[in-house]
């Protein structure tokens, strides 16, 4: 960290993501954690990877980095009662000078991640994707119950 | 049969008896380089066997080595965890408490990075013993097949060794039979003709000499025996 102590200083951690590094405030992030085995999910936005187990509960993991990484730590978020595993490679965890949209982080500027607005993005997608999926689910029961019921007589008498 | 000619057929005969003495000597000894040369390879076919059990005891002892670097892995990622989140805890914390928590974050995280760098090195090295130890087992694959073929083959060749010295032995009784000549009579006999044939030489060289200095008693006494020691060295008519 090389800004003067001077500066104003953040908590927090850095992540290495698909857009640079990437600083998540210590208020959002809980704690780092090992997940374990992520398991993908049909329907969901493509950030999200899956969900995993981690700290006894099962969490949505998030996909930061493009890199297949095989790191199995993330960043365990809380926003709005939601818990969101960030997942790239963890650069730093600690105190951070301040600086405009974000802190420093050895000579780079690391800009804040917006974990709110993220949380937002995908709970907007996952509803949409339970819309969808509810609506596909009417029209299918809808189709089977008009597949039972009898075909009108085509020959114009009753059967026997 | 005439005297000398009994006498030819004799020297014949036991010139028969006598090379097949000196054949069945040799056999002997071919058949004792045979036996160990079998013996020879099969010590070596069952020291490659021993060389093949310790190489593939080293492929297991790497794949244990892998094993247990990976297990070093995952623990120093939850070390590096715990690293991370005691660095997450001291810069939430004020005070030199949670300074003193930062310094033992960046100490750890520090000392998890070299252990990281170290076992990646081992895990290279490991890497490159376990390539070596892949061509090794080729090598010695292919040796190990050389060495059967060789023991096949010696062993084979000592049969037929052995069947060979047998028909020798065979012979040379068939041959005792048919002369009435023992071994070392028959060796005594082909000794005397070498050396009746050196004295021919010998008698021959002296003829010259004589001849030369004119001496016709001489001449005419060793010309008799020269003609003796012909007809008595000259082979039977068949």
């Amino acid at each position: 960290m090389s800004a003067p102590d001077s500066a104003a200083r953040r908590a927090g951690v850095v992540l290495d993501t698909h857009d640079g590094p990437r600083f998540i405030s210590a208020k959002l992030a809980r704690k780092v954690v090992l997940l374990g085995p992520v398991t993908s999910i049909a329907g969901l936005p493509p950030e999200v990877e899956g969900i995993a187990l981690a700290e006894g509960s099962v969490i949505t993991v998030v996909k930061l980095t493009s890199s297949a990484t095989q790191q199995s730590e993330a960043v365990l978020c809380e926003v709005r009662g939601d818990l969101l595993a960030l997942r790239a490679q963890i650069l730093e965890a600690g105190l951070f000078h301040e600086r405009p949209r974000g802190v420093m982080f050895h000579d780079t500027l690391a800009l804040e991640l917006d974990v709110a607005a993220l949380h937002e993005r995908l709970q907007s997608a996952l509803w949409t994707e339970q819309a969808r999926q509810r609506a596909r689910r009417s029209l299918d029961s809808a189709r089977a119950r008009s597949s039972q019921i009898p075909a009108p007589f085509s020959s114009g008498r009753p059967p026997a | 049969m005439t005297p000398p000619d009994e006498q030819r057929a004799s020297l014949s005969e036991a010139a028969l008896s006598a090379t097949h003495g000196r054949a069945e000597s040799s056999l002997l000894q071919v058949v004792q380089q045979v036996e160990r040369l079998a013996s020879t390879s099969a010590r070596f076919k069952a020291t490659l066997d021993a060389a093949s059990t310790r190489q593939r005891s080293a492929v297991s002892r790497a794949t244990d080595a892998r094993s247990t670097l990976t297990r070093l892995n995952d623990a120093l990622a939850r070390l590096n965890v715990l690293g991370l989140n005691a660095g997450l805890e001291g810069a939430r914390i004020d005070g030199i408490a949670g300074k003193a928590l930062l310094m033992v974050a960046d100490e750890l995280r520090s000392l998890t990075a070299r252990a990281a760098g170290a076992i990646a090195d081992i895990g290279g090295t490991l890497d490159e013993l376990s390539a070596e130890l892949v061509q090794l087992e080729g090598q010695l694959g292919e040796a190990r097949g050389s060495a059967a073929q060789l023991s096949d083959a010696s062993t084979t060749a000592m049969g037929a060794a052995h069947e060979t010295q047998r028909s020798m032995g065979a012979l040379g009784d068939l041959l005792a039979t048919q002369t009435g000549l023992d071994a070392e009579t028959a060796a005594a006999i082909a000794r005397a003709e070498e050396q009746t044939l050196a004295l021919r030489r010998s008698l021959q060289a002296l003829t010259e000499r004589s001849a030369q200095g004119g001496s016709g008693a001489l001449d005419q006494a060793l010309s008799l025996l020269r003609a003796q020691l012909s007809l008595l060295l000259t082979p039977p008519e068949r």
